[in-house]
């Protein structure tokens, strides 16, 4: 079943199944945890907010030139996708989330930072560390696996967009 | 866009006084290969950021693939630094680095 489709009115609408309403419901706050560099998940931070320069003197000015500003469009995404959660509607035995273009920006970037953070759970540097098989996978690398599909999808409805401007 | 991954020719100095040198030389604009971000986000981003059309985008995204590493623009260092920062936003793994 396809999560994401694209509506007649140009939006995006997002059909999830409880379960994965309740996993996504349980990662968001984990993310912001991470994001705002809350005690104890500090470490899990690196990818989300990498050097730009290897010289610390020049890594140090560019930090101060861009502020918080990394952690506030994080943070800022992680609100709308929350929102957007907030108002969807059941439907059956899912939950129905419309999202306007802003909106779907938010969820691509939310979908890649929770899989940025949760491969540094699982502890994936190279491409030989993915496990490959469901049977002795983690739960953590499940959820990896999974959210990668939906940003696939997501992706892929986005994609057509960039032709169009 | 395309222009900016072509090699940048550097005019031979005769002198080679700092200060001119972090004026004059361009930075470029590293993304790096990273296992968990998605081939198909990578060449969405590139393409989002930078204008480049899709065989370009995908073309830069196998080089970072199989390479390691690929330069997808180049420039004056506060429009390498503006790049970079975009590019840390949407999640990708970049740096500016001089030839």
């Amino acid at each position: 079943m396809r999560r994401f489709r694209r509506l007649a009115d140009d939006r995006v609408q997002l059909r999830l199944p409880a379960a994965e309403r309740a996993v996504l419901s349980s990662l968001l706050p984990q993310l912001l945890a991470v994001v705002n560099g809350e005690e104890g998940v500090e470490h899990l931070r690196d990818r989300l907010f990498p050097k730009a320069y290897e010289d610390p003197d020049r890594e140090r000015d560019f930090q101060r030139l861009i502020g918080d500003d990394l952690v506030d469009q994080r943070r800022a995404a992680l609100d709308d996708v929350v929102a957007s959660l907030d108002a969807g509607r059941s439907r059956g035995r899912s939950w129905i989330v419309d999202l306007d273009d802003d909106g779907a920006q938010s969820w691509l970037a939310v979908l890649h930072d929770l899989r940025l953070v949760l491969a540094q759970v699982v502890g994936i540097r190279t491409e030989s560390d993915w496990t490959r098989d469901p049977a002795t996978a983690e739960p953590a690398e499940i959820v990896l696996w999974h959210i990668g599909a939906l940003q696939e999808e997501l992706l892929e409805l986005l994609m057509p967009g960039l032709d169009t401007g | 866009m395309e222009a900016s991954t072509a090699p940048v020719i550097v005019p031979e100095r005769t002198e080679t006084p700092d200060e001119h040198d972090e004026h004059d030389r361009p930075w470029n604009v590293l993304v790096w290969n990273d296992p968990v971000t998605l081939m198909s986000h990578v060449v969405y981003v590139l393409r989002k950021l930078f204008g480049y059309d899709e065989p370009t985008a995908t073309q830069l995204m196998l080089q970072v693939h199989h390479e390691g590493k690929a330069v997808v623009a180049s420039g004056p260092r506060e429009k390498s630094e503006f790049d970079v920062h975009r590019l840390h936003a949407h999640g990708l793994q970049a740096t500016l680095q001089r030839d």
